[in-house]
């Protein structure tokens, strides 16, 4: 068991968050339309029938977001989500939360990088 | 008949189970700095049972998925090894979010090999979860011991006192062990011997085992605790040994 120092986690993180934002530049209409599935997951109940649909939509999505050598941050979600991988209803739910939490911290990340900002 | 549509639950308005469990933390136990790395799900051995692991089960209480927290078996799969806090470089304390996840269960739906064994060491003075009686300690010890003594004597000396006043070490068993294999308590007792220990076993909470901390039931286990060094206190004892 390999145990990593705070830095180490940071440094990986902080790779993970630049690959993932290559990867949006890259496939930008795919993370729109994944932003917009995860939110409308979220905001309501989903009905079991749907489920597996919902799923292999949203992991198809983040493989496409995950293609690459580096280590996105979709690379987690598109194991985790997929039926035919580790995906599993019960947890399909809190993931996709999850998922939505990891997107804000990293639209947050990029906003951090650039100096533009919106003004009303 | 109409076949309602099972639903996987929405997001709640809010939480609680995470804020109570940081309320009884020195410093909200850390709870909050999670850093989603997964170091805490790589070397528990509960992870994937369930399809559940630490990561995911902190994630839970921090997205305030209150329901799925109190539903799922997983808890009581966590061994409270620590593992996860020793990997953490947040030090988050999950085994006691799992430790309060488990007292939301009404106590009769909890494990039944669990409660049956905290409810065993409530029933007699050994607070034995194998339920075995003082008496019967008492005989299993003395019967070893002579054996012992006599087939070996460089141990003819030994001793394995029980109820010694003044010793300095409390020592307690784990009463699997003189019920199904009384052997394995001679070890420590030769280790004890050659270091030239001043210990006693006690008569009471001698049982070091103790089924109701991992059941959540807090008054019981401070029963089962409080026996223990009630007794240690009787005999003056100045250290306890805990084998467990």
């Amino acid at each position: 068991m390999q145990i990593l120092t705070l830095d180490e986690l940071r440094q990986q993180r902080e790779e993970a968050l630049k690959a993932s934002e290559a990867a949006i530049r890259q496939h930008y209409a795919v993370y729109l339309t994944l932003k917009n599935r995860v939110a409308r997951i979220n905001a309501g109940p989903l009905d079991v029938a749907d489920y597996y649909a919902a799923a292999t939509g949203l992991a198809a999505q983040l493989s496409q977001l995950s293609q690459g050598a580096e280590v996105t941050i979709f690379h987690y979600f598109a194991e985790c989500i997929d039926p035919g991988r580790k995906g599993d209803a019960r947890c399909f739910r809190m993931e996709c939360f999850e998922l939505a939490s990891q997107m804000r911290e990293l639209d947050r990340w990029r906003a951090s990088r650039h100096r533009l900002r919106s003004i009303k | 008949m109409t076949d309602l549509p099972i639903r996987l639950g929405a997001r709640k308005e809010s939480t609680t189970f995470l804020e109570k469990v940081k309320q009884i933390l020195p410093e909200g136990g850390n709870l909050n700095l999670c850093l989603t790395c997964g170091a805490c799900s790589s070397g528990c051995p509960a992870t994937g049972l369930e399809n559940m692991d630490p990561r995911k089960f902190l994630r839970m209480a921090a997205l305030g998925m209150d329901e799925e927290i109190k539903k799922t078996n997983w808890v009581w799969m966590c061994s409270m090894c620590q593992r996860c806090i020793y990997v953490c470089p947040m030090q988050i304390n999950i085994p006691q979010l799992v430790y309060n996840a488990r007292a939301l269960w009404p106590r009769d739906q909890r494990p039944k090999g669990i409660l049956g064994s905290c409810d065993m060491a409530l029933r007699n003075d050994s607070r034995s979860a194998m339920g075995t009686s003082p008496e019967d300690f008492q005989f299993v010890v003395e019967d070893v011991l002579s054996e012992y003594q006599e087939a070996q004597p460089e141990f003819a000396e030994m001793e394995a006192p029980i109820d010694k006043e003044g010793a300095e070490f409390f020592l307690n068993q784990n009463s699997r062990e003189p019920v199904t294999e009384p052997d394995e308590m001679v070890p420590l007792w030769k280790i004890l011997h050659l270091a030239g220990a001043n210990w006693t076993y006690g008569s009471k909470g001698w049982g070091g085992e103790n089924y109701c901390m991992f059941l959540a039931d807090d008054d019981a286990w401070k029963q089962i605790t409080t026996t223990t060094a009630k007794q240690a206190d009787d005999l003056g004892c100045k250290i306890y040994l805990n084998t467990e």
